[in-house]
Parts: C-alpha cells; sequence; structure tokens
C-alpha cells in the first residue's frame, strides 16, 4: 500500500519516534553490559532496520527478551567481550541469511489465538515489571517473577512521592482527551506532567540518572576457529529470538495499521541492525512491541519515525542527558503500565466464554508460557498445541471424505447381463475413493476407517483420482491398507494416481507389493483388471 | 477386541517374554553404562518399568525398558541438572508422575499427529547420537561428557591413546551382531551372541580392556527422593522434557505395534502405565524407559500377545539382576560398545534417507532439520521445531487448496435482479453484485492472502454477498479476515449480505463478533432472500 507522505504523516512520525525512544529507554539502560551498550543498541538496531526493514512503523531496540538472551550469553557462552559480540554480528549475518532465503513469510501463518496469547502476555509482563518502579523501588532484571517477589519489600517501603508521580501520569495517560491527542499525544503530555510534578514539588524520587555522553568505537571481534565454531548456537538462538520477537510485532503493527509488511526484508533489515550492533559493542535488538504500539498510536506510520527515534535516543545521549537524567523512572512506569494494558488483547479475553474451547486452550497456554517461562518457549509451544488443535478438524474433515463402497458385481462387474444365475448380493469388488486431501491427521484413523472393509473383499480398488494432496504420513498408511490387503488375499488395483500424490506414494515406495499392470487410469479399465483377477487364480 | 486368553495365546507370551527378555538384557546394560548411572541402573530401570508398564499400560505386547533417547536424555540431566545422584532420581521421578497426569489429561492421543518426517529425524537423530557417543569406548576410551559433539571434540586425543585389544573386541562383536546367520535367531537373537562372544574375548583373550567392573547384586534399595523446595522448582523443566521424551517414545512404539497386530492401543492409559514405571524407576535408582521398538518386535515375532510377556519379561530380569551380578562385572565396555553400535544403526531410518533424492521437498527439510537438531543441539528442541517447520510447511499446502475453493464473481444486474425482466432499458453489463463464496474449510494458513485475493474484488461491487453455505470449518484466524473484509467493504461504501451461515463457523464469527458491523436483516438464509435485499439496498 501506498503511503502519500504529508505533514500530517511526518507529525505523526516525529511524535511517534519521540515517545517510543523515551518509553524505550528504561529497556535500553537495564542490560548487563552497562547502560552505554543498550543506548547504542537503539540507536543502531533502530537505525538500520527502520531503514532496511519491511516494516513501516515498526520501532527496534533491545527487547526484554533479547536482553535476557544475551545476558545468558555474556555470562555462560562468551568469556570475553570479544566473543559476546562476535556472537551478535553472526546472529546477525544469520538473520540476513534468513531473510534472503525467505524463510520470513511463514510467520503469517501463525494462528490468531497465539498472536492474542502472546500480546496480551507481553502486556502482563510489562504490568508486573513496571509495578516495582511505580511504587519508587527499583526495577528488577530477572523477569515477573522477580518482580513479584520483589512486592513484600515495595509495599513496605513505599516511596509515596513516587507513587503519586506514577499515578499522575497514569491518571494523564488515561484521561487525556483524545481530541487533543492529535496535537499533544497523550504519552508526551503525561511525561511532561509527571517529571514536571517531581522537579517542582516531589522531588526525593528515584531519577533515571547520568546517562553516558559518548560516540561509540569499534568493537574488537575475536574470529579464532574454535570461537566461531562454539559460537553458532547461541548465534542461531539469538538469530531465531530477534526474527520470531521482530516478525511477531510486525504482525501486530499489521493488524493496527490495517498494512501488510514484507517478512523477508524485515528480517534482512533487523540482520542488518544487529550485524552493526555487534561491530560497534552495542546490545542486540528486535521489533519492540511496546515501541511499535506507542508509535503507532501517537500517529507513527513510516520508517521516518523509526529513524527519528534513533536520533532522538543518539541526541539523548549526546546533549540531552542532563534534561533526560531528572524524568522519574516512576513516570515511566506510569507510561509503561497504560501500554502494557492496550497491548492485552482485551477483545479475546473479555470473550473467552464465547470463544471455541481449542483457541482458549491455545490462548491462555501462550500467555501463561510468555509471562512465566520465556517468549519463544511461548511460542513454540503456542503453534504446536494450535497445529494439534486444527489436525483435530482436519481429521474430522479429511476422514468425512474418504468413501469406502461395495460394489456389487451384478452391477459393477456386468451390467449388461440380465441372467439370474449370479447371486445378485454378491459384492467380491470394493472401492476406497480418497477424495480431497490426507495429511497427518487422518492418518491415525484412517486405517481403523478403512481395514474392515478391505478384508470383507476379494479385490479392493484404492481410487486416487480426486486426491489433491497427500503427505508423507499418510502415503504410509496407503502403505499400511495394501500391506493389509495382500496379507488377507485380497488383490490391489490403483486408480487414477497422478500429479504430487503420485510423487510422495512413489518416492517412499508404499506400492510395491501393487504389481505394475494394476495401475489403471480409469473406472473401464478397472473393471477389466478386476475382471481378470476375479476369473484368475488368486495372487 | 476382545482376545480370549487360552494355551495357545499363554504359549506365545512364553515365548515372546523370554525373547524380549534377551534382546533387552543386553542394551539395557549398554545404556545403563551410556547414561552414567551403571550398568545395575540399566537393569533395574529394565525390570521396573517393564513390569508396570506391562501390567498398567495400554498396548497388550509392548515391552518396555531402557531406550536410545531415554538413556540420552538421562546422560544429559546427569551431567548438567543434577549435582548429586539423589537429584536426578528425583527428576526421573517427577517424570513419572508428569507422564501419569498427561495420560490423565487425555494427552496421548495427540501424539498421533506428529508427521512422519518429525519422526523419522528424529530416530535418526538418535542413532547418530548413539553411534558418535559410542565411537569412544570402542576404541578403548573413556566416554567423553558433552553429547555427541563432546565425543567429535576428544577424538584427537582418542586417537593417540587408542587400545587396540578394545577394538578387536568391539570390532567382532559388531561383526557377530550384523553377520549372525539368520537361521540361528530363533534360538539366540544376535544382539545375546554378540554379547558372548566379545565377552568370551575379553575374558580369555584380550584382558587388558575396560569392563564395567562392580556391580551390586541383589535387590535394589529403596532410595529418598530429594523434595527441597529449591531443587524441585529447578527439576520441573527437565523432569518435563524427560516426561514428554520417553510419552513419545512409548506411543510410537505403540504405533508400530499396532500395525503389525492390526490393533489399536489406548495411548493415554499406555501413558499411565510408562508414568507408574518410571516413578517406581526413580525410587530404586533405575534408569527410566519407555516402550522399546526392539524388544515389542521380537516380542511379537515369538508369538507374544498379551500383558502377560511383558511381566514374564520382566520376571526373567530380576532373576538375571540377582543372579548375574558378579558375571556382568567382567564384560568389557567395548563389548557394549559394539553391541550399540549396530543398535544405532538399525534405529536410523534408512528407508528415508535412501530415497532422499526422491522425497519431496518440504519432507526432506523437515526431516533434516529434525535430525541436524537432534544430533547437535537437543531433542525436544529437535522435535518441536520440527513440529513448527512441518506445520508450516503444511500450511503452505492448505493455502492453496483453500484459496482454489474461493469462488468470487460479479453477478450480472440482468441475470441476478431482474431474471425475468427482458426489457433493454437497464445496462446489460452492469454488476452491482458481486458474490463471493467460502467454500470448504478456511484457517491460518490461507487467511494471509485471502484478504488480498478478495479485498479486490470487493471495492468494484454497491453490494457483497458473502456466501458462507458450503463453509465446513473456519478457525479464529480466518474469521478475523471476514472481519478485515467486511471493513474494507464499508469503509467503501460498499453493504454486504451474509448468506447461509450456520453451525461452527457461525459460533466462532460470532465469538469475535466480527459481523458486528453487518445490520442484522442482512443477515439471510438462501440465494433468493439475497436477492430481495439486494433489490431494497440498491437505488
Amino acid at each position: 500500500m501506498k503511503i502519500s507522505y504529508n505533514l500530517t504523516t511526518f507529525r505523526g512520525d516525529v511524535l511517534g519516534g519521540v515517545t517510543a525512544g523515551v518509553v524505550g529507554l528504561p529497556l535500553a539502560l537495564a542490560s548487563g553490559l552497562g547502560a552505554t551498550a543498550g543506548i547504542y543498541g537503539a540507536v543502531a538496531v533502530g537505525f538500520f532496520a527502520a531503514v532496511f526493514g519491511g516494516t513501516k512503523s515498526q520501532i527496534s531496540g533491545p527487547t526484554g527478551s533479547m536482553t535476557v538472551a544475551m545476558a545468558v550469553i555474556v555470562t555462560a557462552h562468551a568469556e570475553t567481550f570479544a566473543e559476546a559480540f562476535t556472537i551478535v554480528v553472526m546472529a546477525g549475518m544469520i538473520q540476513i541469511a534468513l531473510g534472503l532465503m525467505r524463510v520470513g513469510r511463514y510467520v503469517s501463518y501463525t494462528p490468531y489465538s497465539v498472536v492474542s496469547g502472546f500480546m496480551s502476555g507481553i502486556g502482563i509482563l510489562i504490568i508486573l515489571i513496571q509495578t516495582l518502579p511505580f511504587m519508587g523501588a527499583a526495577v528488577v532484571t530477572g523477569g515477573p517473577a522477580d518482580a513479584v517477589n520483589g512486592w513484600p519489600d515495595a509495599v513496605t517501603n513505599v516511596n509515596f512521592a513516587a507513587l503519586a508521580v506514577g499515578a499522575t501520569t497514569l491518571v494523564v495517560m488515561v484521561g487525556w482527551p483524545a481530541r487533543f491527542s492529535r496535537f499533544f499525544p497523550a504519552t508526551l503530555v503525561a511525561l511532561l506532567t509527571g517529571t514536571l510534578l517531581s522537579v517542582l514539588w516531589l522531588t526525593d524520587v528515584p531519577v533515571i540518572g547520568d546517562v553516558s555522553a559518548t560516540l561509540p568505537g569499534l568493537q574488537q571481534l575475536d574470529l579464532s576457529p574454535s570461537v566461531l565454531a562454539g559460537a553458532i548456537q547461541p548465534a542461531l538462538i539469538l538469530a531465531l529470538l530477534g526474527s520470531i520477537d521482530s516478525l511477531l510485532t510486525s504482525l501486530v503493527a499489521d493488524s493496527m495499521t490495517r498494512t501488510r509488511h514484507d517478512s523477508d526484508r524485515e528480517l534482512i533489515g533487523q540482520g542488518i541492525g544487529n550485524t552493526i550492533a555487534g561491530f560497534i559493542g552495542a546490545l542486540p535488538g528486535a521489533g519492540s512491541t511496546p515501541g511499535s504500539v506507542v508509535n503507532i498510536r501517537s500517529g507513527g506510520r513510516t520508517q521516518v519515525s523509526g529513524a527519528i527515534r534513533a536520533g532522538v535516543v543518539l541526541l539523548l545521549v549526546l546533549g540531552l542527558a542532563e534534561y533526560v537524567k531528572v524524568i522519574p523512572h516512576a513516570v515511566l512506569a506510569g507510561i509503561l503500565i497504560k501500554v502494557g494494558w492496550d497491548i492485552v488483547d482485551w477483545r479475546f479475553v473479555t470473550r473467552l466464554h464465547r470463544v471455541q474451547r481449542e483457541h482458549l486452550l491455545v490462548m491462555v497456554l501462550t500467555m501463561g508460557l510468555t509471562v512465566f517461562l520465556d517468549l519463544v518457549t511461548a511460542v513454540a509451544i503456542g503453534l504446536i498445541v494450535a497445529g494439534m488443535a486444527s489436525a483435530r478438524h482436519w481429521e474430522r474433515l479429511e476422514l468425512d471424505s474418504v468413501m469406502s463402497i461395495p460394489l456389487l458385481d451384478s452391477v459393477f462387474l456386468t451390467p449388461d447381463d440380465q441372467s439370474d444365475d449370479a447371486d445378485i448380493f454378491s459384492a467380491r469388488v470394493g472401492l476406497v475413493s480418497m477424495r480431497g486431501s490426507f495429511s497427518v491427521a487422518s492418518s491415525g484413523k484412517l486405517t481403523t476407517v478403512i481395514t474392515a472393509d478391505i478384508r470383507d473383499h476379494e479385490v479392493v480398488i484404492l481410487n486416487f483420482s480426486d486426491t489433491v494432496h497427500m503427505d508423507d504420513s499418510a502415503a504410509l498408511v496407503i502403505e499400511q491398507l495394501v500391506d493389509v490387503a495382500y496379507d488377507q488375499g485380497t488383490a490391489c488395483i490403483i486408480m487414477g494416481l497422478k500429479g504430487r500424490p503420485a510423487v510422495t506414494l512413489q518416492a517412499l515406495n508404499v506400492l510395491r507389493r501393487v504389481p505394475q499392470h494394476r495401475f489403471v487410469d480409469n473406472v473401464d479399465e478397472a473393471r477389466e483388471a478386476a475382471k481378470e483377477l476375479l476369473a484368475g487364480s488368486p495372487e | 477386541m476382545k482376545i480370549s486368553y487360552n494355551f495357545r495365546t499363554f504359549r506365545g507370551d512364553i515365548f515372546g517374554g523370554i525373547t524380549a527378555a534377551v534382546v533387552v538384557l543386553p542394551v539395557s546394560l549398554a545404556f545403563g553404562v551410556a547414561s552414567g548411572l551403571g550398568a545395575v541402573a540399566g537393569m533395574y530401570g529394565a525390570v521396573a518399568v517393564g513390569f508396570f508398564a506391562a501390567v498398567f499400560g495400554g498396548t497388550k505386547p509392548q515391552i518396555s525398558g531402557p531406550t536410545g533417547p531415554m538413556a540420552v536424555a538421562m546422560a544429559v540431566i546427569v551431567t548438567s541438572h543434577a549435582e548429586t545422584l539423589a537429584e536426578a532420581f528425583t527428576i526421573v521421578i517427577m517424570a513419572g508422575l508428569l507422564q501419569v497426569l498427561l495420560g490423565v489429561m487425555r494427552i496421548g492421543r495427540f501424539v498421533a499427529y506428529t508427521p512422519y518426517s518429525v519422526i523419522s529425524g528424529f530416530m535418526s537423530g538418535i542413532g547418530v547420537i548413539i553411534i558418535l557417543i559410542q565411537t569412544l569406548p570402542f576404541i578403548g576410551v573413556e566416554t567423553a561428557t558433552g553429547g555427541p559433539v563432546g565425543a567429535i571434540r576428544a577424538w584427537p586425543d582418542a586417537l593417540g591413546d587408542l587400545n587396540v585389544s578394545a577394538i578387536a573386541i568391539a570390532g567382532t562383536t559388531l561383526l557377530v551382531g550384523v553377520f549372525w546367520p539368520a537361521r540361528l535367531r530363533r534360538f539366540l537373537p544376535p544382539t545375546l551372541a554378540a554379547l558372548i562372544a566379545g565377552s568370551l574375548l575379553g575374558v580369555l583373550w584380550l584382558t587388558n580392556t575396560p569392563v564395567i567392573g562392580e556391580v551390586p547384586s541383589g535387590l535394589p534399595e529403596l532410595r529418598v527422593p530429594d523434595v527441597t523446595p529449591g531443587f524441585l522448582v529447578g527439576a520441573i523443566q527437565p523432569a518435563l522434557i524427560l516426561a514428554l521424551l520417553g510419552s513419545i517414545d512409548s506411543l510410537l512404539t505403540s504405533l508400530v505395534a499396532d500395525a503389525m497386530t492390526r490393533t489399536r492401543h489406548n495411548p493415554n492409559r499406555e501413558l499411565v502405565g510408562q508414568g507408574i514405571g518410571n516413578t517406581v524407576t526413580g525410587l530404586i535408582s533405575g534408569l527410566p524407559g519407555a516402550g522399546t521398538t526392539m524388544g515389542t518386535v521380537v516380542n511379537l515375532r515369538a508369538g507374544g500377545r498379551t500383558p502377560v510377556s511383558g511381566v514374564l519379561c520382566a520376571g526373567i530380569l530380576l532373576a538375571m539382576v540377582l543372579e548375574l551380578g558378579q558375571y556382568v562385572e567382567e564384560v568389557p565396555h567395548a563389548v557394549l560398545a559394539g553391541i550399540l553400535m549396530k543398535v544405532g544403526w538399525d534405529i536410523i531410518d534408512w528407508r528415508f534417507i535412501t530415497r532422499i533424492h526422491r522425497v519431496q521437498r518440504e519432507h526432506l527439510l523437515v526431516m533434516a532439520l529434525t535430525l541436524g537438531l537432534t544430533v547437535f543441539l537437543d531433542l525436544v528442541t529437535a522435535v518441536a521445531i520440527g513440529l513448527i517447520v512441518a506445520g508450516m510447511a503444511s500450511a503452505r499446502q492448505w493455502e492453496r487448496l483453500e484459496l482454489d475453493s474461493v469462488i468470487s464473481v460479479p453477478l450480472l444486474d440482468s441475470t441476478f435482479l431482474t431474471p425475468d425482466d427482458t426489457s433493454d432499458d437497464a445496462d446489460i453489463f452492469s454488476a452491482r453484485t458481486g458474490l463471493v463464496s467460502m467454500r470448504g474449510s478456511f484457517s491460518v494458513a490461507s487467511s494471509g492472502k485471502l484478504t488480498t485475493a478478495i479485498s479486490a474484488d470487493i471495492r468494484d461491487h454497491e453490494v457483497v454477498i458473502m456466501d458462507f453455505s458450503d463453509t465446513v470449518h473456519m478457525d479464529d484466524s480466518a474469521a478475523l479476515v471476514i472481519e478485515q473484509l467486511i471493513d474494507v467493504a464499508y469503509d467503501q461504501d460498499t453493504e454486504c449480505i451474509v448468506m447461509g451461515l450456520g453451525g461452527r463457523p457461525a459460533v466462532t464469527m460470532n465469538a469475535l463478533n466480527v459481523l458486528r458491523r453487518v445490520p442484522a436483516d442482512q443477515f439471510v438464509a438462501d440465494i433468493d432472500e439475497a436477492r430481495e435485499v439486494a433489490k431494497r439496498i440498491l437505488p
């Protein structure tokens, strides 16, 4: 979709970029590699992913999951910083490779219940983590469980000034009238109000504090073969994590802006960003859901917002550090709690009682795992469970389209023969029609359904004329059926096998027990073959 | 299926039980040593899991005991998740309880939805792991830690101090295992012949090789599990992995047994049985196990059909533990390595691998990916990613099939609105109404392209009839696409008529409230009513 760029779009981009820049600051600061690495990660990944990426309104930077993954790498996989950043560079290059291999488009096959659970989980995650700075306690880096553990402490030592500042910010966020939002977005107003409140009266609150103000230098990398070999695994994990994180954010952005992103280009953009982040010793990043949501809500629609946001962060570091350092953590917490609330997929949550049971299960499972385990596992398990649940549907549909019918001798073999000498109820031939598509979903029950029918006949015609699709698991079921037939002395005739199903069946050689001349094209040839089989000695 | 138990069945069970015991014995010793818990742990595992899984399980002829995947997983747990043996066995007990829970929650049946390419890649991967790990004891060197990668890393050192006697013993064992004549198999299975031949060689001539060493004989002691809360929390993850692996492994074996006996197992009961077995084996310091394909197959071949054969097999093994301990001490590690090499080779799915060039590309990708990740990353991640990629690949197939069954046609005013009006005053090429027929099933697979495919058509008309009469299935992602389509229509001032909506698709769409913009009087049952409504709407 072509968007004409004009002043309105630009104003939206600027406001979106500025707010996202400020909101992303606490995450950038909260990394194991120091505040500078976090901020430069936000600048490098944010700028290059915006310029080269495929999601127009995406904001990228160090995300919660990437920060956690990087902390693990620094402590467990790398002995020096040089090794750690070599892993980051490799991860970036793997992402570019994934993009070039066009793996990105597969992310659009993510079911809605998984996306919904993931988004609601992220929302809850943000709210849980921000409860601590909201009450004036320090942010914990460990995740929601540590945040909840910190509650008793935080409640007993609650900082009322921080609470007041946080609450004011939150109230402004929630209550700011929609008609003013076009000129002054709620986030910016809330930020200014909360900060002014603390600067003028409630000075006793924890603030962001000193922010480093130097340009980054080139990071020394460690390219010895042994390091590179050991780095593949963590680099792959980091690359996959960043890709999933980014593309899920792209899906969220799509559903908010009613546009469609280019997944493969997005991966290339993220990869370039992370490669450069590694070279300058910065934290790797990904498309950040909170950042992008804030950006879109504030009006950001094009790559310019992402680039401006990166510029804002850089300016904050270089020039505005002294102004930024007075922003209280409680203000950021107030803003982020509202952001978290908005990310929760309320449409799905409020209609939980009417949603189908399996969608509900997938959504709740993904949400719970996102909050309490980790993002990648949550999405992986969500995808698997959603796949299993839909396999049950396919099973029903696929089984419905198998037809197994006995063919009366009098009708099938001797249609023109009007004599009464034959038993008119004899049905020595059975026809099994595999119509439509067959996959692993129905393969389990298919055996049971058809096996019984096969035993009753002397000849079975397996009709593949209307088969559109057959996967390898279904092909193996056909092998079992043919085996059953021959073990019971029933001969098989294969009818109308062609196209991709034929390729699959032949690749696995499942029809090896059926003689070549029993492969026929249509029912007339099948009739001839059946007559021949019934007349001659049993095979 | 009801089987009347008579003398013939009993005789079959006796032969089956004895043969299975003979096959399970050497493998249990070898897996016990390979897992790091010792030979006797393998035997205790074979007895406990074999007995309880046979009595309480849901697959009648199944023989259970230590298996490749379980031994590989247990080795990882011993080296990296547990500090003491008490902790390791606590994890085993938890895994057993989790399996019981999975069975009670009726999750077993979903295992049947695992695509063949994933199973094939996983089994081949396990085979490769076993072979790689056993290369070290094969040449007389101590097993390295760190799984298959650790074994490869240890190769250069190992070549320096290889033990020629060990290689001779292992080579002999392997040769006997591979070339044992088929006609002698009925009396002495190849694994046992190989064990005896290799051990005799080690005891009589080549005595300077590492042997199993002291084996405690007698009944196992009950071990008190470690139940400190801090440890239990950390143990959940490895226990879950062990439980899932054991479940998948057992149910895959059950499928093999089903195919051979043409019966159907009860997957949920099987999980309960396996879970009880693993709980008990954890209490008596045994190696956890699962249904063993090799044991089950020889049991069936020898005539075993009911749980009596499994119980007998466990009983024989128990007698061996009590009596044979002193003889086992003399068995060289190289003998076990030789046996496991053959076992690993047999686990590899050669049918798939030898036909790789003819298999469809996406099945090949899934299989190779699962295999690679199994060997170089870990078993659970491999299966998870295999399942996800297989799901994505089949989503592409569904996408094509589902899009084919959408029909979007313009309806000529002259034929649709005024079929009886033959006057020439109307523009005969005017088609103000469009019909979009959603036939068949719609899922997340096609939802991405569906929007693009239909949006354009919708814009061209003044009224669009959405026909759901032939919709069989619609998931939540597809329902949201309908919402997007209706939004597009109303934003372009196109009115929508919803036709023939009923059944489960109606439930899904109403739950997500996707049709809220369509007035209630524009829901119609058939094409005649749709015509009336269209006439009313069109000026």
